[in-house]
């Protein structure tokens, strides 16, 4: 099945379930976000969550990579096969077609995450909305969840590292990943540092559970693939134009 | 005349160590040699005596809050306590966590009590990164 069949099959579907729920719940579509307020804990109201669209983002540009890395302080230490990492870009090609699909891949926000089930000390954690983060003051290194990881998302700190930013707290003998840009979604942004920088809009950050966000509605006239879904992970990141 | 060089050899050492220790030319202490934070607000969360006893089980509160359900109060933040405690002297300048001039390390290092909260935290306030700080 070619990448527009499974697009137009998939619109088919969602228009009508976006009929459908405008005429069940027209004032769902009414409302509106607000920020957190600095006392307010997150909540299961929301679930946020990123929508790349590979057609859209481009080979050899990696500005979501260099945002992210600035953003939280990510510096080159020795070398990329131990540099702490949060987002890569990936391409893939095939091999009989000669198409070619570049993404960036990041922690996927997994609804059953494998990295909090296998977390012996129960730092790797959920936060009520979605978010998978590390809790790294009881985080004893031991990187189980880089193992249990399918997406090879989590890094490792091997060094003593100096002049972190007070916004991304990191340090040595602790894993750490992609966190969504928490310290924004806690002052009421709406995008990560990647999804701000991403020349392309090739990114969309947004609350899954709210029918009216942009990431909602590109969902439903499009919808989005999970990576490697059969493992049934439920991911806060989903993908547009990837094989089904 | 060996009074002379030696008094000479004195100062130079006094220079060279200050020169060592970094630009930071100190906090502003009270007549007990306190250190007086540059006052932002009217006073700090709490008495100081509440605050020599109870400041870490206020950080340890707030840190699992903040941490786990994303609230994100000023009071007993990290961040806030560095932001306000840690103050630039007149060039600017602030002490490191490893000065024992720096507000933590200053009663750490008398109480022998290592901490490890600045090998992942900042340990300046937010206002002396050139980036955008948020918090």
């Amino acid at each position: 099945m070619s990448h527009f069949d499974s697009y137009r099959r998939r619109l088919l579907g969602a228009a009508s379930a976006t009929l459908a729920g405008l005429t069940i719940a027209p004032g769902v579509l009414l409302q509106t976000v607000q920020a957190k307020a600095d006392n307010e804990a997150a909540s299961s109201q929301q679930r946020w969550g990123l929508l790349i669209d590979t057609n859209l983002c481009e080979p050899g540009c990696d500005k979501c990579v260099t945002a992210c890395n600035q953003e939280h302080g990510l510096r080159p230490l020795h070398g990329p096969e131990t540099d702490a990492q949060w987002i890569r870009k990936v391409s893939l090609k095939h091999k009989q077609s000669g198409h070619e699909l570049h993404m960036p891949v990041m922690c996927q926000h997994c609804g059953e995450p494998p990295c909090v089930d296998v977390c012996p000390t129960g730092a790797s954690f959920k936060r009520a909305d979605g978010i998978v983060l590390v809790d790294r003051h009881i985080c004893i290194g031991c990187r189980y969840c880089m193992m249990a990881c399918p997406y090879k998302a989590r890094s490792f700190v091997h060094e003593k590292l100096t002049d972190q930013l007070p916004r991304a707290p990191r340090g040595k003998g602790t894993v750490e990943a992609c966190t969504l840009c928490v310290h924004r979604i806690d002052r009421g942004d709406d995008n990560t540092a990647c999804s701000e920088a991403c020349p392309n809009t090739a990114m969309t950050f947004g609350d899954l559970k709210d029918p009216a966000s942009e990431i909602s509605q590109k969902l439903a006239q499009l919808g989005g693939q999970e990576l490697r879904k059969k493992l049934k992970l439920d991911t806060g990141v989903r993908y547009q134009g990837i094989p089904a | 005349m060996l009074k002379l060089v030696n008094i000479v050899l004195l100062f130079l050492l006094v220079w060279f160590t200050h020169s060592l220790a970094g630009e930071y030319s100190g906090p502003n202490r009270d007549a007990e040699g306190n250190i007086v934070p540059t006052p932002k607000g009217e006073a700090c969360i709490a008495p100081v005596a509440e605050m020599r006893r109870e400041h870490m089980n206020m950080l340890l509160h707030k840190r699992d809050q903040t941490m786990r359900e994303g609230i994100r109060t000023k009071k007993a933040s990290l961040t806030e306590c560095i932001n306000c405690h840690v103050t630039p002297d007149a060039s600017g300048n602030v002490a490191r966590i490893d000065n024992k001039q720096h507000f933590c390390a200053s009663c750490h290092v008398a109480a022998s009590v290592s901490i490890d909260c600045f090998s992942c935290h900042a340990d300046r306030p937010a206002s002396m990164f050139s980036q955008q700080v948020s918090e």
